[in-house]
């Protein structure tokens, strides 16, 4: 089953008889707990082939069950989806926020404010599994706390709506904190701290136009010397993820989100593991 | 291994790219301090007992206390200009002048590209003249004292000293000055010493602390333990608290409504 999914709003609003919810920066998932357990990606994948440690969550929740969630890589109070596409989490969290099935009936033709009720009712924060909360109305209040924070932005719901699988619709919108994009990496340069940082920049016609540093991102392997001056490398793609741009075009507020293996900094898996397949889905 | 630098031994007009590899080996066993009960590394937090809470490393700023108590606020210290570690020598004293005490850490060096050469040259001219290089080395910001010298026929070694304003110069006095020891005495603690005459062979004394505690290290692998998953959800839970705490400030203030 395909979960349903939401547009992009212009701006942020607040309106009665909506529902409002931080939208995690992840993977989406469906978990499915029946006479067996399974938990697939937005395209039917399963995601614990990819991260094992979700099969705990069975311990976690109740039987009889369908929830749609957001899988998201946690460490240091938030999510970090860099992790989650290396796999290098220490924690990964399932932020469950419907409920589509419980106890023998399918919920997806009743308002979701039926199914909120069910899945408070049912499911409980513990261990991987996180209820994701959410307010009513005050939407424009939750996004500017959500942008302060830096979290990816907020999912809006009409309470009234059904749930559409594999639909983008209208009755679920969602506001954007962060913008995302590709970009390359051109080089690399570590701070008196020791924190490593990436230069990136765009390539349009006209050459190359520097988007100023992010941070590197946890789980990269710096290369072996150091040294504070600017290490200009052979550029890879990253994608990052901003809250705005100056006017001479460099990022404020970045981080990493992926990036492709260049031959420096390449992962180097744990003895017995082999190399990483393939991230399980893009995300939405 | 890891070069920690890359530098410029400056050597009157010739300089000599180099770079700077940490010589000695840390002589503990690495441990962490964990929580018992969950495994977790702990972690340490700036607290400010007046403010009663955590302190960003944004909010602190280097003071020196002044004898009546108060604190002279210094400004964060200049970033180094990116790559400028020199090493510039001074003078060519000869090894046994130079006391012991003042020496700190030991760095290899190696010839960076282009200073093979140069490098060779000032290795083979040290050892054959019997004279090592005393420097003023600048890595980073912090300035010191350096020698460099030939540690064999092909490879430099650079160790960093102290300022010899450093020592504490009243030691020096600890020892009695007016004790006489008897010919007979003397001659007795001369033969026992000769007795005891070696070279010193670097291989004969290995720190046996340390293969103990390794070995106790791999004694206890059996019992080994991952951290104990921590508290994501309480974490989430918090998190939560936060946007809601924030949500509710914008409403009594009467913004981020429509």
């Amino acid at each position: 089953m395909s979960p349903m999914l939401a547009i992009t709003a212009p701006e942020a609003f607040s309106r009665p008889g909506w529902w409002f919810e931080t939208k995690w920066d992840g993977y989406r998932a469906i978990i499915s707990l029946g006479r067996r357990f399974a938990i697939y990606s937005r395209r039917g994948h399963n995601l614990m082939a990819w991260y094992p440690e979700l099969a705990q969550a069975e311990g976690d929740l109740p039987g009889d069950i369908v929830l749609d969630a957001e899988l998201v890589a946690w460490s240091a109070g938030r999510p970090h989806f860099s992790d989650l596409q290396r796999r290098s989490a220490g924690q990964y969290l399932l932020m469950v926020f419907d409920c589509l099935y419980s106890e023998g009936r399918w919920l997806m033709h009743e308002p979701l404010a039926r199914r909120l009720e069910e899945l408070h009712r049912r499911v409980a924060t513990r261990g991987v599994v996180a209820v994701s909360d959410g307010i009513h109305e005050k939407g424009a209040a939750l996004f500017a706390a959500v942008r302060e924070m830096e979290l990816e932005g907020v999912m809006a719901k009409r309470l009234d709506s059904l749930y559409l699988p594999g639909r983008r619709s209208p009755a679920w919108q969602k506001f954007l904190a962060l913008k995302t994009e590709w970009c390359w990496v051109t080089g690399l340069a570590q701070a008196d701290d020791g924190q490593w940082y990436w230069h990136v920049a765009t390539h349009a016609d006209s050459g190359w136009q520097a988007m100023g540093k992010v941070r590197a991102p946890g789980g990269w392997n710096p290369p072996p010397s150091a040294g504070s001056r600017i290490q200009w490398v052979h550029p890879f793609l990253a994608q990052v993820a901003y809250r705005e741009r100056t006017r001479e075009g460099h990022l404020r507020h970045a981080r990493v989100r992926q990036w492709k293996s260049s031959d420096i900094g390449a992962e180097n898996p744990a003895p017995g593991e082999g190399p990483l397949p393939r991230s399980p889905d893009s995300p939405e | 291994m890891r070069s920690l630098y890359k530098g410029i031994i400056g050597f009157g007009l010739v300089s000599i790219p180099i770079q700077v590899y940490k010589a000695m080996e840390s002589e503990r066993v690495t441990t962490h301090w964990i929580h018992d009960a969950c495994h977790t590394r702990i972690q340490y937090q700036k607290y400010c007992p007046t403010c009663e809470r955590a302190v960003e490393s944004g909010e602190v700023v280097s003071g020196a206390p002044l004898p009546d108590g108060r604190f002279v606020v210094l400004p964060p210290p200049e970033k180094s200009p990116g790559g400028d570690h020199t090493i510039t020598i001074l003078n060519f004293p000869e090894l046994r002048e130079i006391d012991p005490v003042f020496y700190e850490t030991a760095y290899w060096l190696k010839p960076g590209p282009g200073g093979q050469k140069a490098y060779a040259l000032l290795a083979q001219v040290m050892r054959e003249m019997g004279r090592v290089a005393l420097a003023e080395m600048r890595l980073r910001s912090r300035p010191s004292l350096a020698v460099v010298r030939a540690f064999n026929d092909h490879t430099l070694m650079m160790h960093r000293m102290y300022y010899p304003e450093s020592l504490r110069q009243d030691g020096a006095a600890l020892g009695p000055a007016d004790q006489t020891a008897s010919e007979k005495e003397l001659d007795m603690a001369k033969t026992l010493v000769d007795h005891m005459a070696e070279a010193f062979d670097p291989a004969r004394y290995p720190n046996e602390h340390r293969l103990e505690k390794l070995r106790q290290i791999e004694a206890l692998m059996p019992t080994a333990e991952a951290p104990r998953a921590a508290q994501p959800g309480q974490e989430v839970l918090d998190l939560m608290e936060k946007l809601r705490a924030s949500v509710q400030a914008q409403a009594e203030h009467g913004t981020g409504t429509e």
